[in-house]
């Protein structure tokens, strides 16, 4: 005959451990706030610029030299949904002795503009070349008219000067972006 | 019932070093034992489970991080605590989740003491390694980590769904020795398996290239091989029942189909000192039937976008979509149907036991081997199960004390990888041949299962049955 003392004493000791165990000192409210925020770094476009790239050809006055490339990433759901900075880089060496004026405009589908960004690159010369290292910092409401451009069009124009000895323009560029989800 | 709720919660999603059932081995009157050792001795001369629930088995856990590690109320918030848990653990840190059911159990003494049983019972077993580079890329990104490798080999896992039909026989063939061994027959549901990934990702400062930085991907080969996982996509489509009858149908030998085989065996150096071994599943699946295998791999380097201005009148080239093509080229997605084998986690048990307290009261029960019975067990069982990067070890000194011819309970202590205090009790009661066992393990952790890193419970009712 089964002892039942014995099964009420041993029997239901892990029972009993079970039903009294317990999740303490945690608080899963919070799962709410987990936010994942990573910070990407990746770079842009690059280019190099000499003098047959701006237009028009000799003269002395004002010459530009333009393009268009398309974002297609910024508006993958990664950037419309996650992104809450973006720091843009430029880093400019202008072997050119005319100041260079950098327009990046980024644009719409249909070509609105939505963000400008403009700087000033010092004229130089092959030894001592003119360096500019810019960063665009773009958060709150401005980052929000980025985030609707899929297009960045880039207007250089030299200002007036000789440039009898040519030149280069090299541009290079990156992105710090910070994500949260 | 909160805390209840909460131990399903925690059983759904940890896990413990799945598998190892170090209270139900060895345990020699339950016929669950013969699931871990084909050749242990058995002492009763029938069993029958009570279909779906002569064994529940769930286990959970994970190697380096509890719940209370990310949840706990210090006063940091909880992104502090993932960023804590993200910089302690390692790419061997590992999570798995293992669920047994038995749908049906018998077993039946046949002649010359032989004892043979069979049945089905489903399984779920997941596994997976703890990807520490991709987590810190994921959640961290490459921001701060320029020059650092981000290593794809560190992803690995396995998960599989499946039900498992076996005969087996334990064979007494001397006073010393019994040895026995099950053949079983796997139908799959469903497999998904990613082992031997390859690459690296990494992003260097590039002075001397045109641009700024220059991005890797250096040695991409990644294949996630799956079956069974298309049709259950599909089911969207499909009503309740439908999936639940194309579910059924895979596993009741309508899926993929494998074989495997257990081992083992329980040899007495004498009457009180006894010595067990078995290997459990030695076996394979081969899938076939609704493979979708997936595979990502070449080589890329690229440092941006590089924009040429061509002159007036000349359209400019469409950047974007070429740098596309570019990857698209060199990084090669793919998607194949090619049949593959998976091999199922095999593990292996030994024990060393030694009696004491010697039982010289008649009693209802079977001794095969003519050894003398003890009251008390002291026992060592060291447990491992291959994973793919290598066996997952378990050690465990139990104490197991007869309180009468019905009832019969056990304390183990248990160190693995996780933990050095898994304390685990267990017991089983019969009343006349109805048996009722129920086995926890971490019992210290239950006072506060957050903190818990593993947990399993096991249960089961049945039919046992004496010819005496």
């Amino acid at each position: 005959m089964p002892n039942l003392k014995l099964f009420g004493r041993y029997a239901l000791l892990p029972v009993f451990i079970i039903m009294n165990s317990c999740v303490k000192d945690i608080d899963l409210e919070q799962a709410n706030e987990i936010v994942i925020p990573p910070k990407a770094a990746l770079d842009l476009v690059y280019f190099t610029l000499e003098l047959q790239h701006f237009t028009p050809h000799n003269t002395t006055g004002p010459k530009m030299a333009e393009d268009v490339v398309r974002l297609e990433f910024i508006d993958d759901d990664y950037i419309q949904d996650g992104l809450v900075r973006a720091d843009l880089n430029f880093r400019c060496t202008n072997t050119f002795t005319s100041p260079i004026l950098c327009d990046i405009i980024f644009l719409s589908e249909n070509n609105s503009e939505r963000y400008r960004i403009n700087f000033l690159i010092p004229g130089g010369n092959p030894e001592v070349p003119g360096v500019v290292d810019y960063t665009e910092i773009i958060q709150g409401a401005d980052l929000e008219a980025f985030k609707q451009s899929i297009k960045m069009r880039l207007e250089l124009e030299m200002l007036s000067g000789v440039n009898a000895e040519g030149g280069k323009l090299q541009l290079k560029s990156k992105a710090f972006l910070n994500l949260e989800y | 019932m909160r805390c209840f709720l909460y131990l399903f919660f925690f059983l759904l999603l940890k896990t413990a070093y799945s598998q190892n059932k170090q209270l139900l081995y060895n345990f020699d009157e339950l016929p669950q034992n013969l699931m871990s050792n084909p050749g242990a001795e058995v002492k009763f001369d029938l069993h029958a489970g009570l279909p779906l629930f002569s064994q529940i088995h769930v286990s959970a856990g994970s190697s380096g991080v509890s719940l209370y590690d990310i949840f706990k109320k210090d006063g940091n918030t909880v992104n502090q605590h993932i960023a804590e848990a993200l910089a302690d653990m390692s790419s061997k840190d590992f999570f798995s989740v293992n669920e047994q059911l038995e749908i049906l159990s018998i077993g039946w003494r046949g002649k010359n003491d032989n004892y043979f049983s069979g049945g089905i019972y489903q399984e779920m077993d997941a596994f997976s390694y703890f990807p520490k580079d991709l987590a810190v890329l994921a959640y961290e990104g490459n921001k701060d980590h320029i020059s650092e490798t981000f290593n794809f080999s560190e992803a690995a896992f396995t998960a599989e769904l499946l039900n498992v039909f076996h005969f087996g026989m334990t064979k007494y063939f001397s006073e010393d020795l019994n040895y026995g061994f099950r053949v079983k027959l796997y139908s799959s549901v469903f497999n998904a398996r990613s082992t031997n990934n390859r690459g690296a990702f990494r992003t260097i400062p590039s002075p001397d290239a045109p641009n700024i930085y220059r991005h890797f991907l250096s040695g991409i080969d990644i294949l996630i091989r799956t079956s069974g996982w298309a049709p259950l996509v599909d089911s969207e489509k499909s009503t309740g029942r439908q999936t639940l009858s194309k579910l059924a149908g895979k596993a009741f030998l309508g899926g993929n189909l494998g074989l495997g085989l257990d081992l083992g065996f329980t040899y007495y150096r004498n009457d009180r000192l006894k010595f067990t071994g078995s290997i459990i599943d030695i076996g394979f699946i081969n899938n076939k039937k609704d493979v979708e295998n997936y595979r990502y791999h070449g080589n890329y380097q690229t440092d941006g976008i590089e924009i040429l201005f061509p002159g007036p009148g000349e359209d400019s080239p469409n950047y974007w979509d070429r740098w596309e093509e570019d990857l698209d080229e060199h990084l090669e997605d793919e998607t194949l149907y090619n049949s593959y084998n998976s091999w199922r986690p095999v593990k292996f048990n030994a024990s060393v036991d030694i009696g004491f307290s010697e039982n010289t009261e008649p009693c209802n029960c079977h001794e095969p081997t003519g050894r003398r019975r003890y009251d008390h067990h002291l026992g060592f069982h060291w447990f491992a199960v291959k994973r793919p990067r290598g066996f997952v070890n378990a050690a465990t000194i139990s104490f197991d004390k007869r309180f009468s011819n019905n009832f019969r309970a056990r304390i183990a202590y248990t160190a693995d990888a996780y933990s050095f205090s898994n304390l685990g009790l267990m017991f089983s009661t019969s009343f006349h041949n109805f048996n009722f066992y129920l086995a926890a393990d971490n019992l210290l952790d239950y006072a506060n299962l957050a903190k818990a890193h593993n947990a399993s419970v096991q249960l089961g009712f049945q039919l046992i049955m004496n010819r005496q």
